[in-house]
């Protein structure tokens, strides 16, 4: 790699410099060895019938992924996924701007509040979902005992097993643990919004609220996007929570595309089909990934 | 809990006095003693096992018997759950990182066959000196339709039955039932005010109380052909049967899995379990005379059946130890340790001659039913695609059976097109 | 955008912005409603989050007796570490606390190294395929767990590191450190390059400047990386569920994930090893959260 002197007086002076190289290597091997060879291997063995137990037994082309389409359950697969998707990052961003809004205010221990609504984020999803099944705990939880208490239920409710409210359960439960995470990134874009601005609209008449949707709302908007963006896709990959509460279940009531690829590939052993879905999963995620990178790009931040 | 000691102390003394008499004058008996090979002290094998009752030792103990025994290699336990414990099997063997031996179910060992991974055993049979002493019929667990090859070592064999929970019935008025229509019609008395008639256990394990129902409604699996006929009358109507039963389950049925299952008949919830003799130490510690064990209900009481599952242990083809494992699989079916486990309170029906002919089997009420049951009992065809169905498919396309998205028909369909994948 | 990147978003800023500007016409009981609204509404948020944490603590002191008892929860009678007890003598949970611990600190000892060098390349010096590395960053941590697992468990196995803390770290490292390099990125864009500028006109080699001049200047950002890593390999729940088999290496989630499965009626002891499974975590965030929601803030927003 050539290296131009940073600030550099005189012009730049160009020279090959090692040192970048060494700096930068580590990096690349571990991308190019961890994720880049997996990809394509990835790809290949959704071509392929491959078995956990007995390996790779045949080429079949796009067999798999034609099976796939095929799968009269593929539409709840997808339909699952969007709903999953969707649903949790629709809760997050909307109370995850509440949330920002709140903890932009001043009041008492605001730093220790800010400090305890991140928790869930820095929580293990297993822990999460440990929690969750106590509290949902048909007969023992928390949740019906209340509910059955204040009279909004009659009889106990399985959450995780009536197949109307098993992923409706999961969703809250993921936004639960997501929302820290958009209302960081939403406060510090309001944290960011220029004073003067707002000090202009006001002295031009505007109420709170003419304040924040003329100044704020515009200031916000890219941080806001990108936060979703980034959050639909880290959504749209995330099973640990299916997998553990529900395995996928009852049914398939649960069971998203990437989730219906685990469990294809380490189930019921079949690799290939695992891999093809996972490859569906992928080629869906790449178009919100280029997305993403067209708002970085416009946004100019790229230095 | 002083109840329970009181009793089993009864019960295990009786068994161990005879048990004394036996090992006295058992001559060629698989014994306790292995023969020796000096080839493998030194050796240590990994030994995968789940296990029915977590808090129980009696593997550990056995295990370390035999370390203790010295003149061959050592044995190391791994215990994983039970509702994982296929999947992470497969997962470690097809990594290259599986055990030398492991604990299996006659119902899985079709997908291993196939795929190779299993050592065959025929020539070490052949040649034990204590191939005499195991039930010639428990022979056949181990063994994959259109082969004579043993893959499996049997160790406890089970038939389902069903407990029943004395109180609930009398208080509702009811006789146990003798017949699935007469289930069905008493399932409606048994529920209400926080109490229920069964669990459904739609959950990971919950395909074996599903057969049991199933088989003894008169439904097959294979003909003697050995073509899967899942699919085909009487089964339908049996599985609506079933199905139905869900309507007086306790939240959470259609998913539970067998703590959940097991907690609810302790707790009094549910007023009857399709299990096996494995429970029966929990269920009489919490109970005593309070529960009653009864066959599974049949559509035709003369013509019982039920489904019968072999717990027994396997060698890998690729382990370096296969003798190591061997000297500890014969150790299990050894007269005193196949006693010890038989007894214990996870243990199952016994596969030796010698230990099943013990009285105090056969004075036990509940190991009366168990053994009665075996004799007409049917296990999950051995078919490639069994496993699968069993571990992966039977939970989610029954939970879509319990929601109305599947039919009962359409259910059966699903579980016939699993069994016939090859 | 320009967070304070050696500061925090609780910088001074916050204290030259008034939290609510106060209109000249709401009457001041307007305003203590307001208030209070605000507070009520922390509050409720304070609650929903912590909440859970404080019934599972809760719970892991409560007799099983209490709990396996048919009907609804209630306070427990009386409190009992019986379930810690057995957490720590009959099962192999310190087993997995060792294999946690192991795998988080080697990820972060080896991400923060490679991670430095990638950001110092990235902050400091330009170079022909800066922008590409950039955005190869950005979307390696958006590849789905589910697509690279499959290869990448055949190629552990391969390399004989299946069920290895070895193997684990080297996957952890690889998806920990692109986060990481834009976090510390951040930190180093604020960093004024006068001071490198300096000490290469006074004849410092890169290496030199780097090593004497930035590292220490760093260290709040490597705290705030190290956290984030540690966080995230400590959390790490698919990989670990896929390439581990035994005790030898395998995780509290993992651990959590199978108590689960065997000992879901025992709710003490599954809560015991949700609290010691979350302490950790929880403490450590709770010391380095300023810096750490300021580095998020800064690194992520930037694209």
């Amino acid at each position: 790699m050539t290296t131009t002197v940073a600030g550099g007086r005189g012009g730049a002076r160009r020279r090959f410099d090692p040192t970048i190289l060494l700096f930068v290597s580590p990096t690349l091997i571990l991308l190019l060895v961890f994720v880049a060879y997996p990809f394509l291997r990835a790809i290949w063995l959704s071509l392929t019938k491959t078995t956990l137990l007995g390996g790779t037994v045949g080429f079949l082309g796009f067999d798999n992924f034609v099976a796939l389409f095929q799968d009269p359950q593929f539409g709840a697969f997808v339909g699952n996924s969007v709903f999953w998707t969707v649903g949790g990052v629709s809760l997050q961003l909307i109370f995850g701007v509440i949330g920002a809004l709140l903890l932009n205010q001043k009041f008492r221990l605001r730093g220790t509040v800010r400090g305890l609504a991140m928790i869930p984020w820095a929580t293990p999803s297993v822990l999460v979902a440990l929690i969750w099944l106590w509290l949902l705990d048909p007969n023992r939880g928390l949740v019906n005992t209340v509910l059955e208490h204040l009279g909004i239920m009659t009889h106990p409710v399985a959450w995780l097993s009536d197949a109307h409210t098993a992923l409706p359960t999961l969703i809250v439960i993921d936004a639960w643990q997501g929302i820290p995470f958009f209302a960081v990134m939403v406060l510090a874009a309001l944290q960011a919004v220029p004073e003067e601005l707002k000090e202009s609209a006001r002295t031009d008449g505007c109420g709170p609220l003419g304040v924040f949707r003329h100044v704020v709302v515009p200031s916000i908007l890219p941080t806001v996007l990108i936060t979703l963006v980034l959050r639909l896709i880290w959504t749209a990959n995330y099973i640990d929570l299916a997998y553990v509460l529900t395995g996928g279940g009852p049914g398939i009531a649960s069971t998203t595309i990437p989730l219906q690829s685990y469990l294809t590939a380490y189930k019921q052993g079949q690799l290939g089909s695992g891999a093809a879905y996972a490859v569906v999963q992928a080629i869906v995620l790449a178009i919100l990934v280029a997305i993403y990178l067209r708002l970085t790009q416009t946004k100019g931040v790229k230095r | 809990m002083k109840q329970h000691k009181v009793r089993a102390s009864v019960v295990i003394g009786a068994i161990a006095a005879s048990a004394l008499a036996l090992t006295g004058c058992s001559g060629t008996g698989a014994g306790s003693t292995t023969t020796t090979s000096a080839s493998t002290t030194g050796q240590t094998i990994n030994y995968w096992l789940w296990q029915d009752n977590a808090t129980d030792t009696t593997w550990q103990q056995l295990a370390d018997e035999f370390n203790a025994q010295g003149g061959h290699g050592k044995v190391t336990l791994q215990v994983v759950p039970a509702a994982q414990y296929l999947d992470k099997l497969s997962t470690a063997i097809s990594s290259g990182n599986g055990p030398d031996a492991a604990r299996m179910k006659d119902s899985w060992i079709g997908q291993f066959v196939d795929a190779g991974v299993l050592a065959s055993l025929n020539d070490r049979i052949d040649a034990w000196k204590g191939k005499s002493s195991v039930e010639p019929s428990a022979w056949n667990a181990g063994k994959v339709p259109g082969g004579n090859q043993i893959y499996m070592m049997p160790h406890q064999n089970t038939a389902l039955y069903m407990y029943y929970n004395k109180k609930l019935f009398a208080d509702a008025g009811l006789q146990p039932p003798t017949t699935q229509s007469e289930m069905l019609s008493d399932a409606p008395k048994l529920t209400g005010g926080g109490h229920y008639a069964f669990d459904v256990r739609g959950g990971a394990g919950g395909q074996d109380q599903w057969a049991a129902w199933m088989l003894a409604g008169g439904a097959q699996f294979v003909n003697s052909s050995g073509s899967v006929i899942l699919d085909k009358a009487p089964a339908e109507s049996v599985n609506q049967k079933y199905l139905d039963l869900a309507k007086y389950a306790p939240p959470g049925s259609e998913t539970a899995a067998f703590s959940q299952v097991q907690s609810n008949f302790l707790a009094g919830t549910t007023a009857t379990m399709i299990h096996h003799i494995g429970s029966l130490a929990a269920v009489r510690k919490q109970f005593g005379d309070g529960v009653g064990v009864i066959p599974v209900p049949a559509a035709n009481p003369s013509k019982p059946s039920t489904v019968q599952s072999m717990s027994g242990n396997v060698i890998f083809a690729n382990s370096k130890k296969q003798e190591l494992a061997w000297q500890w699989e014969t150790f299990l079916l050894g007269d005193a340790q196949m006693l010890k486990m038989s007894t214990s309170p996870q243990g199952q029906l016994p596969v030796t001659k010698a230990v099943a002919a013990n009285e105090a089997f056969k004075k036990d009420p509940a190991y009366q039913v168990a053994i009665t049951a075996a004799k007409t009992a049917k296990s999950w065809p051995q078919l490639p695609g069994t496993t699968t169905v069993v571990n992966a498919t039977w939970s989610p396309t029954i939970q879509q059976a319990f929601s109305g998205q599947l039919t009962s028909a359409k259910m059966l369909q699903a579980l016939a097109a699993g069994l016939k994948k090859k | 955008m320009t967070a304070n990147a050696l500061g925090t978003i609780d910088g001074p800023r916050t204290e030259r912005i008034p939290a609510v500007a106060p209109p000249a016409r709401r009457s001041s009981s307007a305003r203590r409603v307001g208030r209070v609204g605000l507070y009520v509404l922390v509050a409720g948020w304070m609650i929903a989050t912590i909440g859970p944490y404080l019934v599972m603590l809760l719970t892991s002191f409560t007799p099983n007796q209490d709990l396996v008892a048919n009907g609804m929860s209630k306070l427990p009678s009386a409190l009992s570490v019986q379930g810690y007890v057995e957490l720590f003598t009959t099962t192999p949970f310190l087993a997995y606390m060792r294999n946690s611990l192991l795998a988080a600190l080697g990820t972060v000892v080896l991400s923060l190294i490679v991670a430095s060098a990638a950001a110092i390349s990235l902050s400091r010096f330009r170079f022909r395929g800066r922008g590409a590395l950039l955005t190869v960053l950005l979307i390696a941590q958006l590849f789905p767990a589910v697509l690279l697992v499959i290869p990448l468990s055949t190629m552990l196995k391969g390399a004989g590191l299946l069920d290895t803390t070895a193997g684990l770290i080297l996957v952890y490292t690889t998806f920990a450190t692109p986060f990481a390099t834009y976090l510390l990125k951040g930190f180093l864009d604020g960093l004024p390059p006068e001071l490198d500028e300096a000490a290469t006109v006074d004849g410092c080699t890169k290496f030199q400047m780097v090593r004497h001049i930035l590292f220490p200047l760093l260290r709040p950002g490597l705290t705030a990386a190290g956290t984030y890593i540690f966080i995230f390999s400590w959390n790490e729940f698919l990989y670990a569920l896929t390439f581990t088999s035994s005790t030898k290496s395998q995780t509290i989630p993992i651990g959590l994930q199978l108590f689960i499965g065997d000992y879901q009626i025992r709710w003490d002891l599954l809560t015991a090893g949700g609290v010691i499974a979350a302490v950790p975590v929880l403490l450590g965030f709770m010391l380095v959260q300023k810096q750490l929601i300021g580095g998020l803030a800064a690194g992520a927003v930037k694209g």
